[in-house]
């Protein structure tokens, strides 16, 4: 049995604003095994982003607040690590690369110099040392002329080679895991092909388990081992990627499939559009968040929050869904929000 | 010239060049954003028009409404059957009754200090609309009520919408002096997939019911797949391909569209995308460049001997596309050069 690399255990987080109290985080439990790739699918808001911020102590407290959960990595619970002894830690063993590399790199600081600091501080590199390592690392995230642009600005790189510096900067360290927030979102397809192909490379190399935030379904099926949904700050299901394509349980992920418009799909026909707003996460509905914007909607929905249920075949928790209609679900499948009177 | 009645817009030849900043005894050099396209879009048509960042797309979404200033602009655009492009900024304001602009981001392109209804109600004031004050009253509620946005919030403010709604509000604002031609520009790219897909809906519902056209800019193929009714590829400032939409996404000819389809991540984990995916090696080269030959020649898989050096020109046939590949004079097929590509510096 192989033992999970990260174990996140009924986290819980919610920010004081002026307005109110947002729960932004919800009970959410998840295990990262080494060598996978674990995606974190939603809206914004959905709590993907700030998951996994707090995983990584970077949620500034205050506003922010941790009510309740644990992030076991190894024996160490992460959210009780003083800032000192999360430096050990962030950039070492867990490393993360950010939605916008347009803004992630520091303007005034050559490649070079942001390079090496990670190597220096973690690995105890002399500079010349950490320059030669940051050289190679250059190289195997496959920028060209590696040697001579390492002293060049991050403005003299395009996008999607700021992304590989990114990249390269994150695996310095050789990480046990990667956390990569929309990584691609912000470059075109074909960079962002390439960057995909890249980190599936890197990790099949480093052998470091990745957990993979995005809102795109095409990148999820590309990418990810096994994926997570999150709706309005919790868990709504999780599984393998194969069986979240072709048997989605919960209505949200239903809708999430079914409202991006497909190859397949005819053209200038409607969209099966998940209709309503995304939840109010200062004023979450009682019950199921989504149920006012679910078609299998029912009364008992809003009594209360639906239990995750184990629902897979292969292994107990290998499905797991938060939907008290699921049932019904499964039995419909996909073709049931076409033939919902009011889908 | 546009050449029916039903063209409600029609381009040729448009040429957009921004000056890039002189360096100290060195000649003038420009960024050749829109590099001379051609197209046309009837009513009721969408035209959509894809391709990476920088290639000009929303350069020619500006041009198209004559909003580039500070540019070298060539060619001639006509809308509505009237030429635009040498208009004065003054003379253009009754052509701006047919033709808005949609904006990609929500969040900026409404005034945080206005009400919505007042955004909305705004260019029916401009442009004395509907009568009276009660007139327009009515109009910006039917508006609301079209766009999906409850008329009892005229009087709030845009940040206490979300993001899909403000988008809508966008809509209706563009709706207002009821134009003939929408360009969207990445309108529905900063929404969520549940939203966008609502966005969507409410675009194609509108041409119905108004027969409006569009002419939609999108980066995500698959969006644009799904709502034009033609498209067209650009790379580098120019059309490399251009046909009806089902024909150009089932049998792309360019290799460009045909590495940028490969390219689109699919939604379905049992398809192996990385098994049929063209990746394209290096990137899009610098636009300040005027290239002899074809620019996406040394890019290109399939290049050929005299692609660096011979023009490739959009064929005239319903599938248009600009590659050599196409053109079925006697080419030398011999193998590429290995040197990088001829250019000339303007």
């Amino acid at each position: 049995m192989v033992q999970p690399i990260l174990q996140v255990k009924n986290l819980e987080v919610e920010f004081v604003t002026d307005d109110g109290i947002v729960s932004a985080v919800n009970d959410i439990s998840f295990d990262l095994y080494p060598g996978e790739t674990l995606g974190i699918v939603g809206e914004s808001g959905s709590g993907k982003s700030v998951t996994n911020l707090t995983v990584l102590g970077l949620i500034p407290q205050p506003p922010g607040r941790v009510i309740n959960g644990e992030a076991l990595f190894g024996e160490q619970d992460l959210l009780k690590l003083s800032h000192r002894q999360f430096q050990t830690i962030r950039g070492k063993r867990i490393a993360m690369i950010f939605q916008d590399p347009m803004t992630a790199l520091n303007p005034f600081l050559t490649i070079q110099d942001q390079l090496i600091e990670v190597s220096m501080l973690h690995l105890g590199h002399t500079r010349n040392q950490a320059i030669v390592h940051a050289v190679e690392l250059l190289e195997l995230v496959g920028i060209p002329a590696a040697a001579s642009r390492v002293t060049e600005y991050p403005h003299q790189f395009s996008g999607g080679m700021r992304q590989r510096v990114m990249i390269a900067m994150a695996l310095s360290c050789d990480p046990d895991i990667l956390i990569a927030d929309e990584p691609t979102t912000a470059l075109d397809v074909t960079i962002q092909a390439q960057i995909l192909d890249l980190l599936k490379t890197m990790q099949d190399r480093l052998g470091m388990a990745i957990i993979f935030i995005t809102h795109d379904l095409g990148v999820v099926a590309s990418i990810c081992d096994r994926v997570m949904v999150m709706y309005g700050g919790r868990k709504v299901e999780q599984t393998d990627t194969k069986t979240l394509f072709a048997s989605a349980r919960h209505p949200y992920t239903l809708g999430l499939l079914q409202s991006a418009p497909r190859w397949d799909q005819p053209q200038q026909t409607r969209l099966q559009a998940i209709e309503g707003q995304p939840p109010d996460m200062m004023n979450l509905p009682a019950g199921c968040a989504f149920a006012p914007r679910c078609p299998w909607k029912t009364d008992e929905c809003s009594v209360a929050v639906p239990e995750l249920v184990s629902g897979g075949t292969a292994s107990p928790g290998s499905h797991l869904f938060a939907c008290i209609h699921a049932d019904q679900i499964q039995q419909t499948g996909l073709t049931a929000l076409e033939e919902l009177p009011h889908a | 010239m546009p050449n029916s009645e039903n063209t409600i817009l029609s381009v040729n030849n448009l040429k957009v060049h921004f000056p890039s900043k002189r360096k100290l005894g060195q000649p003038q050099r420009w960024i050749r954003a829109v590099d001379g396209i051609n197209f046309d879009v009837q009513e009721g048509e969408t035209l959509g028009l894809v391709g990476e960042s920088g290639c000009g797309k929303s350069t020619t979404a500006r041009a198209i409404l004559n909003l580039i200033h500070r540019a070298k602009v060539e060619g001639t655009i006509h809308l509505n059957g009237t030429r635009i492009d040498n208009l004065s900024d003054r003379a253009m304001i009754p052509h701006r009754l047919t033709a808005q602009m949609v904006f990609q981001d929500p969040f900026a392109s409404l005034n945080p200090r206005m009400m919505v209804g007042n955004i909305i109600r705004e260019p029916m004031e401009n442009y004395k609309l509907f009568g009276d004050e009660s007139g327009r009253r009515l109009e910006v509620v039917r508006l609301m009520e079209l766009v999906g946005v409850n008329p009892q919030y005229m009087n709030r403010y845009p940040h206490e919408f979300s993001g899909g709604q403000r988008q809508r509000i966008g809509i209706a604002r563009a709706l207002a002096v009821q134009p003939r031609l929408i360009v969207c520009d990445e309108a529905v790219s900063a929404l969520d997939v549940s939203i966008q897909a609502q966005v969507i809906n409410l675009l194609m519902d509108l041409q119905q019911k108004l027969g409006v056209s569009y002419v939609f800019i999108a980066h995500d193929l698959a969006v644009v797949r799904h709502i034009a009714h033609r498209v067209g590829v650009m790379y580098l400032g120019k059309i490399v391909e251009l046909a009806d939409s089902k024909e150009l996404y089932d049998s792309p000819q360019h290799p460009y569209t045909t590495a940028l389809l490969s390219a689109a991540p699919v939604p379905d984990p049992t398809v192996d995308v990385r098994a049929n995916r063209i990746t394209l090696t290096g990137e899009v080269p610098s636009p300040d460049i005027e290239y002899i030959g074809c620019s996406f020649a040394d890019r290109c898989p399939q290049v050929l001997g005299h692609c660096a050096s011979t023009m490739p020109q959009l064929s005239l046939t319903d599938h248009q596309v600009s590659c050599l590949l196409y053109e079925d004079d006697d080419v030398d097929k011999s193998d590429p050069p290995k040197s990088n590509l001829a250019e000339v510096v303007v």
